[in-house]
């Protein structure tokens, strides 16, 4: 009798275990080649943005060592989505990411970071800057070897080189060059947190929540490229980044998408992918130093109802915008210089 | 009687079932290296910027599947008055260039891109199509990779 009752419950748990099991794996699988297109895709579109930037002479160019310089996103974006859209459609639907909203385009460069909005508005320039207390300076440091000092006593501005500068120069602790790092990666975490939550940016403000990033400032993983996409690494050249919405019908969630991608293109030499670590509040899945991809807690539908941003481009950005930038000076407050 | 009936049913719905499972691990793995297999080729062709005939070969003897390869190849203009201007190059041309040169050159900044099928599908791929949204097909896409050609390493 009671081999009657517990044999069909046997049979039952063992049905059910066989059942979880599957649906666990299936959902598993999907989950990670969703995000490993989108991961791969992202990257590969910053990639060949920051190319097509630096084809078109906006990276590296002698201008932008000047206080004033044209910069015109237009060519780096497209390339963008091309790239992007030509790595979608294998486990990641084609019409899922059309819903997508690039809600933050930009570069940063040589000496200032810079973006622009899904509506075509710019952000000001923003400089790697540091103040020191000590001799009430503010240097603004370059992706180069340059380093701009302006005295706040007399306004007299100079420029310095890093490589000429005695060591520790600006901290005991830290040698110059990882200073400058430091503080471009600090500058540029600023730089996504102050803008990317701005309320100029109607993505952020129709899902109703920002982000908060927390860049890597140091490269840990400059020695081993084994390792290089699992651990944070420093931006070394300018690069394209991106921040990316778009709607995920599976989760039924919004997933945003982040990615400071470069590469360096020199001849004869293997590559390498210079980008920098994303560590994102909020974020459920794989902060990488390529890319990091989540879901946000909130505002997918409403985030749908918008404009795309390729609409949007044909009809609400403005050539005229492209003008001359005057630089912002910004001032963190740092530990004062050896 | 009705009980061997029922005994002879619960066995086969666990079989089934395990089968099932070892089926979805099979075709998820084959996938996976699909994935890759195409991803590293693709990788290596933007940043070497050519397709050599070891490097074609070895990718399409790379699966572990059946499956149908596609390469196109988006040319960057480069007018020149008396030269037709050819923006798209596919398998073919592909094929042709490395029969004759053993190497397929490209140029900073033409675009690549590599569709990889499956010549016929299984359960898994409608089940795993129905739930990432990416549609049904009789032979799915198992990957789409592509991207600028970042660097031009042939030239020695």
């Amino acid at each position: 009798m009671s081999n009657n009752i517990l044999r069909p419950i046997a049979t039952s748990l063992i049905v059910l275990m066989a059942v979880s099991l599957l649906l666990m794996r299936t959902n598993t699988v999907t989950d990670e080649w969703a995000d490993d297109e989108l991961d791969y895709a992202l990257r590969v579109a910053t990639q060949d943005a920051t190319s097509v930037m630096m084809d078109h002479g906006f990276l590296f160019g002698i201008d932008e060592e000047e206080s004033d310089f044209d910069i015109d996103l237009d060519y780096a974006y497209e390339q963008f989505k091309s790239s992007f859209f030509r790595n979608i459609g294998s486990t990641v639907s084609e019409n899922t990411v059309n819903e997508m909203s690039v809600s933050l385009v930009g570069y940063a460069g040589y000496r200032y970071a810079y973006g622009m909005y899904a509506n075509g508005t710019n952000t000001t320039p923003f400089p790697y800057s540091y103040y020191s207390s000590a001799d009430n300076c503010i240097y603004e440091f370059t992706l180069g070897d340059k380093v701009f000092q302006t005295n706040l006593s007399t306004m007299a501005e100079t420029t310095l080189l890093l490589s000429t500068l005695p060591e520790h120069y600006f901290s005991t602790a830290v040698t110059n060059e990882n200073f400058r790092t430091i503080t471009v990666m600090s500058a540029i975490t600023d730089f996504l947190n102050i803008f990317f939550s701005d309320g100029q940016n109607i993505t952020a403000v129709n899902a109703g929540s920002g982000l908060r990033f927390d860049l890597g400032t140091v490269d840990y993983a400059e020695d081993d490229n084994a390792i290089m996409t699992k651990l944070s690494g420093v931006i070394d050249g300018p690069s394209f980044f991106a921040v990316v919405d778009c709607f995920d019908s599976r989760v039924d969630r919004v997933v945003r998408l982040f990615s400071l991608g470069a590469a360096e293109f020199k001849s004869n030499v293997a590559y390498s992918a210079v980008t920098a670590s994303a560590d994102v509040v909020n974020f459920t899945v794989n902060a990488s130093n390529r890319a990091a991809v989540g879901y946000s807690d909130d505002g997918g539908a409403t985030l749908l109802s918008r404009p795309i941003l390729s609409e949007m481009g044909k009809t609400e950005r403005n050539p005229e915008q492209f003008t001359k930038l005057q630089p912002l000076t910004t001032t963190r407050s740092s530990p004062a210089p050896a | 009687m009705g009980r061997r009936i029922v005994g002879v049913l619960e066995i086969l719905i666990i079989v089934t079932l395990f089968s099932l499972f070892a089926a979805l691990v099979v075709t998820t793995n084959t996938n996976d290296n699909i994935i890759e297999h195409t991803e590293e080729f693709v990788e290596l062709v933007r940043y070497k910027g050519c397709i050599t005939t070891e490097t074609y070969n070895e990718f399409l003897n790379g699966f572990n599947t059946p499956v149908d390869v596609s390469i196109s190849v988006t040319r960057k203009p480069n007018v020149v008055a008396s030269v037709a201007v050819e923006t798209m190059q596919f398998d073919g041309d592909i094929a042709e260039a490395l029969a004759a040169d053993n190497i397929y050159k490209m140029n900073v900044g033409d675009e690549i891109q590599v569709v990889v099928r499956k010549t016929t599908a299984n359960y898994y791929d409608s089940i795993v199509s129905m739930l990432t949204g990416s549609g049904k097909s009789s032979n799915p896409a198992v990957a789409i990779k592509g991207g600028m050609i970042l660097n031009t390493q042939y030239a020695q």
